[in-house]
């Protein structure tokens, strides 16, 4: 009668087969009724080729130590609970800016983590439910640089270190809002009808167009916002959502912090504007017939960014305009737009590019 | 799985996690950061199932991924560390034991030893395809697939290792004690 293992004459056949391998491993070899033993017993002259494969196998083995049902099933959990984490959040890259002169640095782009930041409130959840079309974004910087996120009405988020914005790929519904842990500064442009709303674990703040640092850190020490221009409301977020009334509504120079859950809000006088703020307000954006370079090299030193373009394109530019209050996309934006409508600009990985016929 | 089934994953999981934690283990990583990996790969099949492939061997396919998170977890932690270039390859640390219930007598469990020894002296991408091949029934292909080598280098390292074995054994014979008296 047919066994498979006539046509085996060397070790290495042997060793080949899964059965062979359970035969020898089981035990089952000394049983007489095992028709691969009885096999054997009628091949006597296969009987060196099996001691030896036998002998590896005996040589070669390894104790492993049990994985329980529960292990089993506790990882299947962690797999649901990562795939809910991951649901609405694709990967997506986003356009890391590398700062002049500063050693590289890249923004990196993840899906929530398992470790990762939960949906903070029910109202997010609805809002985003009430508009399907919408891809929530993850932005996490693990850089030890500031990066530059740049959101779809043109506003511009400066996340430090270890921060991470959660945010649209557009903004539809009557409000633009995004999700902060960890320290950022905010240039919002102006628009009325969709306030800017920047949520975090405990505070919600609302702003009509304007330039502010959230900060709300991730191991729950002091949250603080920090209003550099313009106006914003900020609302505590409490056990019972959001509050209906703002605690404090900040102008230009204030600061609110918040320490813990439930704490009071304590309003004071911005003693020590972050370095970003300082930066701005130390450069004038106010340009009279002002040649491209000088304009250029404004916004090159304010924001610590590198624009690469070619002067003598530009040669005839000279432009009379006021750039002040305006998030960095959309003075580039201005600044582009006048010197005619060929000339573009572009975020690339380690600087702004502007190219283009201008200035006719 | 691909039609959204749930019990498809769950079943998946359940299949494979054994062979895989088995596995990984043997790479020398840390259990924490392989059962996240394995997590993470599960949880990625199911959120791309409308994009999926369909693969020979699903199981090939899984060891895979689990290697190559394990790879790229090793070779930062050996970048951060400052190591030597040479390291960066998974460790594979395991050790091959000796299985004592059978042995004879003395001589062929001296052979076994000597023989034992040398197995665990060859090189970890030696130990690990047999270990792939032996343990957990993997195919010379996957076996290719899984380490980045060609077929013939799978074959090559196996019969090394036989070869091994052959030098060892050249003489001894299987005992007949069990064969013509010991039957249970």
């Amino acid at each position: 009668m047919y066994h498979p293992w006539d046509q085996y004459q060397t070790p290495d056949e042997f060793l080949a087969d899964p059965d062979f391998r359970a035969w020898v491993r089981s035990g089952r070899f000394r049983k007489s009724s095992d028709p691969a033993t009885r096999w054997l017993v009628q091949h006597p002259d296969r009987r060196e080729a099996v001691g030896q494969a036998m002998h590896l196998l005996w040589a070669s083995v390894l104790d492993e130590p049990d994985v329980t049902d529960a292990e089993v099933e506790a990882l299947r959990q962690g797999v649901w609970q990562r795939v809910e984490a991951d649901q609405d959040v694709p990967e997506t890259p986003v356009r890391p800016l590398r700062w002049w002169g500063w050693a590289a640095a890249a923004l990196v782009v993840l899906t929530l983590g398992w470790l990762g930041l939960r949906t903070p409130t029910e109202t997010t959840e609805q809002e985003t439910a009430q508009t399907p079309s919408v891809r929530w974004l993850n932005a996490r910087n693990q850089t030890e640089r500031r990066a530059l996120v740049s959101l779809a009405d043109g506003s511009t988020v400066w996340l430090e270190p270890g921060g991470l914005l959660r945010y649209p790929d557009r903004f539809a519904g009557a409000n633009r809002e995004v999700v902060l842990t960890g320290e950022a500064f905010f240039e919002v442009t102006k628009d009325a009808r969709h306030p800017f709303r920047v949520r975090t674990r405990t505070l919600l703040t609302t702003v009509l167009g304007t330039s502010f640092t959230v900060r709300a850190p991730a191991d729950g020490s002091d949250a603080r916002v920090q209003v550099r221009t313009g106006r914003v409301a900020v609302y505590p977020i409490g056990a019972g959502g959001v509050a209906t009334q703002p605690t404090a509504v900040l102008g230009a120079k204030e600061q609110v912090i918040l320490a813990g859950v439930g704490e009071r809000m304590v309003r004071s006088a911005v003693a020590e504007p972050l370095e970003l703020a300082t930066r701005l307000d130390h450069q004038s954006f106010d340009f009279t017939d002002a040649p491209i370079p000088t304009i250029f090299r404004a916004i090159e030193r304010a924001y610590g960014v590198r624009i690469a373009y070619d002067p003598a394109a530009y040669r005839n530019c000279s432009l009379t305009t006021s750039l002040s209050d305006e998030p960095l996309t959309e003075k580039l934006r201005i600044v582009t737009a006048t010197m005619g409508e060929d000339v573009h600009f572009v975020l690339e990985k380690d600087r702004i590019r502007v190219w283009g016929r201008g200035c006719p | 799985m691909r039609q959204g089934v749930p019990t498809a994953l769950d079943a998946l999981v359940r299949r494979h996690t054994r062979p895989l934690l088995n596995y990984g283990r043997k790479t020398g990583s840390g259990d924490d950061e392989i059962k996240d990996s394995l997590q993470e790969i599960f949880a990625d099949l199911w959120t791309r199932r409308d994009r999926l492939e369909t693969v020979q061997s699903v199981r090939a396919y899984l060891f895979m991924a689990l290697r190559n998170r394990l790879l790229k977890t090793h070779r930062t932690a050996v970048r951060r560390a400052e190591l030597p270039d040479e390291t960066d390859e998974l460790p594979f640390p395991l050790s091959f034991s000796v299985e004592e219930q059978w042995i004879a007598d003395e001589a062929e469990g001296e052979q076994l030893r000597r023989l034992n020894a040398q197995l665990n002296a060859l090189p970890p991408r030696q130990r690990e395809a047999i270990y792939l091949k032996y343990y957990q029934n993997l195919t010379n292909e996957e076996i290719a697939g899984l380490l980045k080598i060609n077929y013939q280098s799978v074959s090559n390292l196996l019969h090394r290792a036989l070869f091994v074995l052959r030098n060892e054994l050249a003489e001894l014979l299987l005992p007949l004690g069990w064969l013509l008296g010991s039957f249970s």
